[in-house]
């Protein structure tokens, strides 16, 4: 799907990150110094953070977002939709930003919904945001993107216990001059490289679903853990995503050339580098910026932006840029935007 | 014998480990689907190739390997 919405811009974006980190050296009792050092090496990831028990991706969110209103000046009543995106949410049901509406202090008169996404989730996110803009349903709306993905983690599954972190994520998306465009790419015959199995529906939660058994290479994990298919979300993504983004570049009427600022889901560095490759791009347009937090899933894009903000904004980076995420779904969303009127923030830590 | 010291580098198995010719993801201790995507791109990088995703995935074997690099030019290895 390819299209293009105007009438938009983005005001701000933060970021909040939980304060306990994971150094990965202090597993090598656990996993070996030989397989985590090759582990880190594979994907530029040394530390992860990781939210304390009884904290989750709304706590996280609603501190980016606290933050975010006060430093941009916006007034919660002046919010007149909420969106969060993420797998975690508090409780299966209400949505949870119905919940964060009320934490909040946002109107009732709000419109508030979840998306159940993950690595794609933001530029959804900033996808359905920028369709309750351009319909006049809306105009401010608050997205809200992040995961406490760590408790799903088997501490014995060494191929995501070194991967995957926690973060939350805030973003004001509000009537503007700007155009986005979009390309959104879904593939569920491919849903069950990564997922979480028992707990829904399909499979509740039982005595089988709990038992932790040996799967491959050597990891462990129980039905109620997520799992993940390396090479076949490495094959989606090297596949696809370098698809969206030119798509969503003729999409624009941009070319690869004149983007300064190619903003990718953060899963690892071997995947960002193989699609660099692919696009033929220098590795300074595609920064990298999971080596202190892991792949924070859905929040990786704007976990990116707070976290290199600073040098983008000094080197005049921000004036056209692409997004694309990918993963879970199997899912991948790309869009070409401006953000060089963004309000971005450093990264706050969460207490 | 450059390509062996490569995957012993890149998978950073001990001399005692032997690398044949029949080696291939799932058979050495690191060489699992994260080992293989690591050793590919270390691959493409030393010796100035490109994998698509099909090859990538057809990949067996040390012997694929070395059969993959000649085709696209490689004597050398």
């Amino acid at each position: 799907m390819n299209v293009t919405l105007s009438g938009l811009s983005i005001k701000g974006i933060s970021t909040c990150i939980p304060q306990k980190l994971l150094n990965l050296r202090d597993l090598s009792n656990q996993f070996g110094e030989t397989e985590v050092e090759r582990i880190m090496k594979s994907t530029g990831i040394e530390k992860i953070r990781i939210a304390d028990e009884g904290t989750c991706a709304s706590d996280l969110c609603e501190t980016a977002a606290k933050y975010l209103l006060t430093e941009i000046n916006l007034n919660p009543k002046d919010i007149d939709g909420v969106i969060f995106v993420t797998e975690t949410p508090d409780y299966i049901v209400p949505a949870t930003s119905v919940i964060l509406q009320n934490k909040l202090k946002i109107p009732t008169t709000a419109v508030a919904f979840d998306i159940n996404y993950g690595c794609s989730g933001y530029v959804y996110g900033i996808y359905l945001a920028s369709l309750l803009i351009s319909s006049k349903s809306c105009k401010n709306v608050l997205l809200l993107v992040g995961d406490v993905i760590t408790p799903y983690v088997n501490n014995l599954d060494r191929s995501l216990k070194m991967i995957l972190g926690d973060a939350g994520s805030a973003t004001i998306i509000s009537e503007g001059d700007d155009k986005f465009s979009f390309n959104i790419f879904s593939d569920g015959s491919g849903f069950q490289t990564l997922m979480i199995p028992a707990g829904g529906a399909r499979i509740p939660k039982s005595e089988k679903t709990s038992l932790l058994l040996e799967r491959e290479n050597g990891n462990y994990r129980t039905d109620e853990n997520i799992l993940m298919n390396g090479l076949d979300v490495f094959n989606f993504a090297i596949r696809e995503a370098p698809k969206s983004i030119l798509e969503v570049l003729n999409q624009h009427g941009w070319q690869k050339e004149e983007i300064k600022l190619f903003g990718l889901h953060q899963p690892n560095f071997l995947i960002i580098d193989f699609i660099r490759k692919k696009l033929k791009l220098q590795s300074d347009v595609i920064p990298i910026a999971m080596r202190e937090t892991g792949n924070t899933g859905p929040a990786s894009i704007p976990m990116l932006l707070t976290v290199e903000h600073k040098t983008l904004e000094e080197q005049d980076r921000l004036e056209k840029v692409v997004l694309c995420g990918f993963g879970i779904g199997l899912s991948c969303a790309s869009v070409a935007l401006p953000l060089k009127s963004t309000k971005i923030f450093d990264p706050i830590i969460f207490n | 014998m450059k390509i062996e010291k490569l995957i012993r580098e890149t998978l950073f198995l001990p001399d005692s480990v032997e690398i044949t010719d029949a080696a291939g993801p799932g058979q050495i201790e690191g060489w699992d689907s994260l080992g293989h995507v690591t050793l590919i791109s270390a691959i493409e990088n030393s010796f100035g190739v490109s994998f698509d995703m099909e090859e990538i995935m057809m990949i067996e074997s040390l012997t694929d390997i070395k059969r993959m690099l000649q085709v696209k030019g490689v004597t050398d290895f």
